[in-house]
């Protein structure tokens, strides 16, 4: 019996050799593991009370703007289908660090992951999960066959389907969203499909253009089939079924004119002079701030235009960021690359820009210029994180910059 | 004791290399993989990968899909569909547990093919529709049967002099960015407007693209591919005759409106007296009812693109509605509401009307007539 045990892990050694040998025909290895995890008890947030919630399969038309809210939960718009989902992926475990993700090629990888060309295959928006630091996002494919021009939104081309998770180790997967916790958004006064831009695109595209939550709300800028289609809403989470809805105009200088029609492309709630206000840009670029005190249900206001950034470009993201204890707003923009502005500037611009101009109101600083940017979000304390089209302009890039490089 | 040695070592599972096989089946849209009929269904995920292409990059992720077992073959059915014309690599890892450097395995590439199609996509046509066509014409729309691929859209469209056919080159401004619809259905292309409006560099050096009492062929060549890389059913022709230029704003003073009556779901139609422009009369009429409620309906357009028409959804109401036109609504040589295409600046006639909307009133009245 001995013998025959020997025999066997003799024979057993034999296989490994043949394996070990053959290994060395495959010379790269599709499946290589980041160096070992550190495991480090997990800390969680507080417990939120996820009211409404329920176990399901959405059914999603259109994904495009993700944000999230308290507890690792991530809204996602549905412009087409005039909703904002919530889900409770249960992604609350708090990141081990404030390290930076750094990913060449994300585009083809999330191809690879779906089995498309790269070239085949956009990226809509992206949002990182603040507790776990896993950055989402929503992504279409075959929308398009050949090279993509230098479109702003890909909303434009195509409505996106997946909604895909990037770890901080750089491994990409698909979020299903069969049999989900989640709570549900209607959104109220739409335009139908059928009405449509002088381009010929609907206008329900932009019945949700940018998603924000601050302290127990969420904030929803878009388009409403009123007379001031420009609408801000805004509705207590969890959902209670009802959002308000505040039509705003600005003067846009580089048009000369006061306008109603424009979406906001991005905001944040930000405090200025000690008062909670929104601030918000449109495409084309004015930057405008409005007290949120004046956001009423029913309500048309008009809103501070702060500064023009300058035409034929549109605001992606404004976030803001800390350096060294002093805090600035950040902004990537389609044409103009990263600009930072001071908040002490911001709060220095007391009148309105009320005449035609292109370029006026709150000084800012080029940090990267350059047509390249595409996606804004912070990371962690350290990091913000960019979506960048490379330079060749063949694929897309995740890259993270340090706070203390801006 | 030596034979069993012996009989271990001849049945090793999974040694060799040409130890299993994957084939791409059409019919079922799987990769088939024969050969590891050993392989428990729970022990698939840890042993057998499917990447994209035929060369796997550092950190590139596997192909998500579900295997299944059926007999002694492994079948993968990839979640989002396998892309035509391209590679995939099936890899058998031989030991999942052993360290990143270790796991040991064997590949395959797969090729799936192009699915042979007919054609079947053709050009359903060209607008303008009419064959006289103003000498400032500024663009055509081509629609297209199905979606079209992009790029190279110029390399399809000729224009030619009749009865000569000579070729007119540059007439079209082949810009970089082609405009097509969401769809992919619908392309507008711009004759070149350097060469239309007065007094511009490219209308100095080549003058206008079309002469007025020429005739003209448009070609939509057959070799142009769909979607699916599939070329046309046929080649598209229209033929056209050069009028006058047309330098003057559409006006609303000689439309002629016809209102239907309350309760019916009869259109509501503008006669504009002239072809307009046909993406245009699809995107800047809007009609409210004095309540503040668009109505929804579909547009139909008649009479060589000359007369729109309204079909509400719901039957007309008795009420108070308008027609909201956008300025930028323009005849076919880019004319519009508000302001001519080309401009003479020194002509006070010319100046621009800075409207935005034109609104015209109408009511609907329980009175069949009105």
């Amino acid at each position: 019996m001995k013998k025959l045990l020997i025999l066997i892990f003799i024979s057993l050694l034999g296989i490994s050799f043949f394996l070990i040998d053959n290994s060395e025909k495959n010379s790269r290895s599709p499946e290589k593991t980041e160096t070992s995890e550190l495991k480090k008890p997990v800390e969680k947030e507080p417990n939120y009370e996820l009211t409404g919630f329920k176990l399901g399969t959405p059914k999603i038309k259109s994904m495009s703007k993700l944000t999230f809210g308290p507890g690792g939960v991530l809204f996602l718009g549905d412009s087409k289908g005039a909703a904002v989902y919530a889900f409770d992926f249960k992604d609350n475990k708090k990141a081990e660090k404030s390290g930076a993700v750094n990913i060449k090629d994300i585009d083809q990888k999330i191809a690879a992951l779906i089995g498309k060309d790269r070239a085949d295959i956009l990226i809509h928006d992206l949002a990182v999960n603040p507790i776990s630091q896993n950055i989402y996002l929503t992504v279409s494919y075959g929308g398009k066959n050949k090279e993509e021009s230098d479109i702003f939104d890909p909303n434009y081309i195509n409505d996106a389907s997946l909604l895909m998770k990037v770890d901080s180790k750089g491994k990409i997967n698909e979020v299903p969203l069969e049999n989900v916790s989640y709570s549900q958004l209607t959104i109220s006064s739409v335009f139908s499909s059928n009405v449509k831009f002088r381009s010929g695109r609907p206008k329900n595209l932009f019945t949700i253009r940018y998603l924000n939550f601050d302290d127990g709300k969420l904030y929803i800028s878009g388009l409403s089939n009123e007379e001031f289609s420009s609408t801000f809403r805004v509705a207590p989470f969890p959902f209670k079924g009802q959002h308000s809805t505040t039509g705003i105009e600005f003067f846009h200088g580089a048009h000369g004119k006061y306008e109603t029609s424009s979406p906001i492309n991005t905001f944040i709630k930000y405090k200025i002079d000690n008062t909670d206000h929104l601030l918000a840009a449109y495409s084309c670029t004015p930057l405008i701030t409005v007290p949120l005190s004046q956001l009423q249900d029913g309500k048309k206001l008009r809103a501070r235009t702060v500064a023009e950034i300058g035409p034929g470009s549109h605001p992606i993201d404004i976030r803001t960021y800390e350096k060294k204890g002093e805090e600035f707003i950040l902004i990537a923009n389609s044409r103009r690359g990263l600009i930072k502005m001071k908040p002490s500037d911001l709060a220095a611009q007391k009148k309105s820009i009320n005449y035609p101009t292109s370029k006026a109101g709150v000084p800012y600083q080029t940090l990267i210029p350059g047509r390249h940017l595409k996606q804004l979000d912070n990371l962690n304390k350290d990091y913000v994180i960019l979506l960048k089209h490379q330079k060749n302009q063949r694929g897309f890039d995740l890259e993270s910059i340090h706070v203390n490089d801006l | 004791m030596t034979w069993i040695y012996l009989l271990f070592i001849f049945f090793q599972p999974f040694s060799k290399s040409e130890g299993f096989f994957a084939k791409f089946d059409a019919d079922q849209e799987a990769i088939i993989i024969i050969g590891l009929g050993d392989l428990n269904q729970e022990h698939i995920p840890q042993k057998v990968a499917v990447y994209f292409g035929e060369t796997i990059e550092k950190d590139q992720p596997q192909v998500i899909g579900h295997y299944s077992k059926k007999g002694s073959d492994i079948y993968f059915i990839a979640k989002y569909g396998f892309t035509e014309g391209k590679n995939y690599t099936v890899v058998f890892k031989k030991n999942s547990t052993a360290k990143d450097s270790e796991i040991i395995k064997d590949r395959i590439v797969v090729h799936i093919p192009f699915t042979q199609r007919e054609p079947s996509t053709f050009v359903k046509q060209v607008f303008p529709t009419t064959d006289q066509i103003p000498m400032n014409q500024l663009k055509f729309y081509i629609e297209f049967s199905a979606p079209m691929r992009y790029g190279n859209a110029y390399e399809y469209i000729k224009l030619y002099r009749l009865p000569e056919k000579i070729l007119e080159p540059e007439a079209f401004l082949a810009s970089t960015d082609e405009l097509w619809d969401p769809s992919r259905q619908r392309l507008t292309i711009f004759f070149d407007p350097g060469r239309i409006k007065r007094g511009v560099q490219p209308n100095l050096q080549l003058g206008l693209p079309l002469v007025e009492g020429r005739k003209y062929q448009l070609v939509i060549d057959q070799t142009w591919l769909d979607i699916n890389g599939v070329q046309m059913t046929g080649t598209f022709e229209k033929n056209f005759e050069v009028i006058a230029v047309d330098r003057t704003s559409p006006d609303p003073d000689h439309w002629s409106i016809d209102i239907p009556k309350c309760n019916t779901s009869k259109p509501i139609s503008i006669d504009f007296k002239e072809s307009m422009d046909y993406g245009l009369l699809h995107s800047t009429l809007t009609i409210k009812k004095q309540s503040g409620e668009f109505i929804e309906g579909e547009i139909e357009l008649k009479a060589l693109e000359s007369q729109w028409f309204f079909y509400p959804e719901k039957p007309w109401g008795k009420g108070k509605y308008q027609i909201i036109i956008n300025s930028w609504l323009e005849d076919l040589a880019g004319n519009n509401l508000s302001r001519k295409f080309d401009v003479d600046l020194s002509d006070p006639a010319d100046k621009p009307k800075n409207i935005e909307e034109i609104l015209i009133p109408f009511e609907i009245n329980t009175q069949s007539d009105f």
